[in-house]
């Protein structure tokens, strides 16, 4: 059995707070070891580092969001200990004291200490956190602006016998984080011959994450058509849906059977040196 | 956990639930009655679980009312116990052991230790892993093992390079296993940890979009000295920091 085993849940929790409100949050803390832990709980801010849902912390926490654990024996920064197999729930207090429409992203930490003094100093920790993304709002439902960035379609050869991947970015223009909720459809010939999902994707505000497709495990993958697809023109209809309608935006690509081309051409190729070469033989022989 | 039902009470549950489908009338909800309490259930489920077998997993919700997913505009209602499944939450770590210890370490020779990390994820949702020193390894802040620069002085703690000269003297590591690819290309690659003696934040040093079950990354830990190295006990922690991606 590991020397640590810890778990938390929920991993994530996305919220919107009116100014001036509260909201209370339970964690589930699980000490899965043989071992008793000595654990304290902290909360982090953070803003994000690309657009594949990484993140970098910040040296200091935004004053206008403040917390506090509601437990009655227990404070945020003060520590505790989880007896083997034993699970505790914190519950975290969190209130707004924004007056503006803005975000704010957190971590709520739960940090391991060295249970034996002794070994302050020369035993290796474990930190483990859930995100918190707040939205300050009077609005529950604030309108979204997401939109498709970067869409390109690879390869450069549309080729019968390859894959075509669905590259793309989706941007947040509004002041809120928001969820993905779009499809990809494929048409050819105006017909409907694939619908992929989007990822549903948190987009924080002025930021984008990169585009992906829901897979049959619900979870995130490469937006591809699978070979072979006949030649011809195809359309792609990208679609995002928010407040309450489908914005689309289209494009179209051709698929040429380039690899059948070059095989017809790299055979004539050979018929015509290999019937050169009789030739220049039989005039020799002349 | 698997729940023995007792075949009593299972066959008292199917004379109820014929009973009342026979009746005639129509009941959308439980109604239980005794000389001294009357219960109204909204359902009342008899069985649910996650069964499995080679080939098959089962999750299910035996006597709920209107089982199924009903949704219409802003929302959506799961009826059944076999959703709860879908909403599993939880992030895991696990480290196998805490107190790496080297021994006595020799001049001119690489030293290695290992870490086994083990990450668990919640469904849809990837993780970000995270590591920091609290120094370098030290006796004190003046004799110290210094961070490694590699063969070519060329690694940092947010990039890795080629690390096999022994006579390149210092304290670095690399991990391996899926999610790691992209910071340390090959097994030979290491780095120095960032510091917080350093004001040095915790660095990325792996991560993966997908969820995972049991994620193994073994975290190889290497130290080279000089033969001017003063002798002692040196020591440092590191702290690894687990979080889901967003």
């Amino acid at each position: 059995m590991a020397a640590l085993d810890l778990t938390l849940s929920p991993a994530q929790n996305e919220i919107v707070l009116a100014p001036n409100s509260t909201y209370t949050q339970a964690y589930d803390i699980s000490n899965n070891s043989s071992e008793s832990v000595l654990l304290t709980s902290l909360v982090s801010s953070w803003i994000p580092a690309n657009n594949r849902g990484n993140i970098i912390y910040l040296q200091d926490n935004d004053p206008t969001i403040q917390f506090s654990l509601s437990n009655s024996d227990l404070k945020l920064n003060q520590d505790f200990v989880l007896a083997p197999g034993q699970k505790r729930q914190l519950v975290l207090k969190i209130k707004n004291l924004n007056s503006d429409e803005n975000d704010h992203f957190y971590t709520f930490f739960i940090q391991q200490k060295p249970l034996n003094p002794s070994l302050t100093d020369k035993q290796n920790l474990a930190k483990i956190g859930s995100h918190l993304l707040i939205s300050s709002s009077n609005q529950s439902n604030s309108p979204t602006a997401l939109k498709f960035t970067n869409l390109r379609l690879s390869p450069k050869f549309k080729d019968i016998f390859l894959p075509l991947k669905i590259n793309g970015e989706i941007f947040n223009d509004a002041p809120h984080y928001s969820l993905i909720n779009g499809q990809i459809t494929v048409y050819y010939h105006h017909q409907n011959i694939k619908q992929l999902t989007l990822f549903p994707y948190t987009v924080l505000p002025q930021n984008s994450r990169l585009l992906e497709c829901l897979d049959s495990n619900n979870e995130a993958t490469i937006c591809q058509l699978p070979a072979p697809l006949w030649p011809g023109e195809y359309q792609i209809k990208f679609s995002l849906n928010q407040n309450g309608s489908s914005q689309d935006y289209n494009q179209t690509f051709y698929v040429l059977p380039y690899s059948f081309i070059a095989l017809i051409l790299f055979i004539f190729l050979l018929l015509f040196l290999t019937l050169k070469n009789k030739q220049s033989i039989s005039s020799n022989k002349i | 956990m698997i729940i023995p039902m007792n075949p009593k009470l299972l066959f008292f549950f199917l004379c109820l639930a014929i009973a009342f489908g026979v009746s005639g009338s129509l009941v959308l909800a439980q109604h239980f009655v005794s000389n001294s309490y009357i219960i109204d259930w909204g359902n009342f489920n008899i069985t649910s679980g996650h069964k499995y077998s080679t080939n098959y997993q089962l999750s299910d919700t035996v006597g709920q009312n209107a089982a199924g997913i009903s949704s219409n505009t802003g929302i959506s209602v799961q009826a059944g116990f076999q959703y709860i499944y879908d909403t599993f939450n939880k992030l895991s770590f696990s480290i196998d052991n805490l107190n790496i210890n080297f021994g006595t370490l020799t001049p001119n020779t690489i030293t290695n230790s290992q870490n086994l990390l083990t990450i668990t994820t919640p469904s849809g949702r990837g993780y970000q892993l995270m590591a920091q020193e609290n120094h370098p390894l030290w006796i004190d802040s003046s004799n110290y093992i210094p961070d490694t620069t590699c063969d070519n002085n060329d690694c940092s703690i947010s990039s890795s390079t080629l690390w096999i000269n022994d006579a390149k003297y210092g304290f670095g590591f690399n991990i391996s296993g899926i999610g790691t690819s992209s910071y340390f290309s090959d097994s030979q690659h290491f780095r120095p940890f960032a510091a917080t003696s350093n004001n040095q934040g915790s660095q990325i040093i792996a991560s993966e979009n997908t969820a995972v079950k049991n994620r193994q990354l073994t975290v190889n830990y290497q130290v080279i000295i000089s033969p001017q190295q003063t002798a002692g006990d040196y020591q440092t922690f590191i702290t690894y920091t687990l979080v889901p991606i967003y």
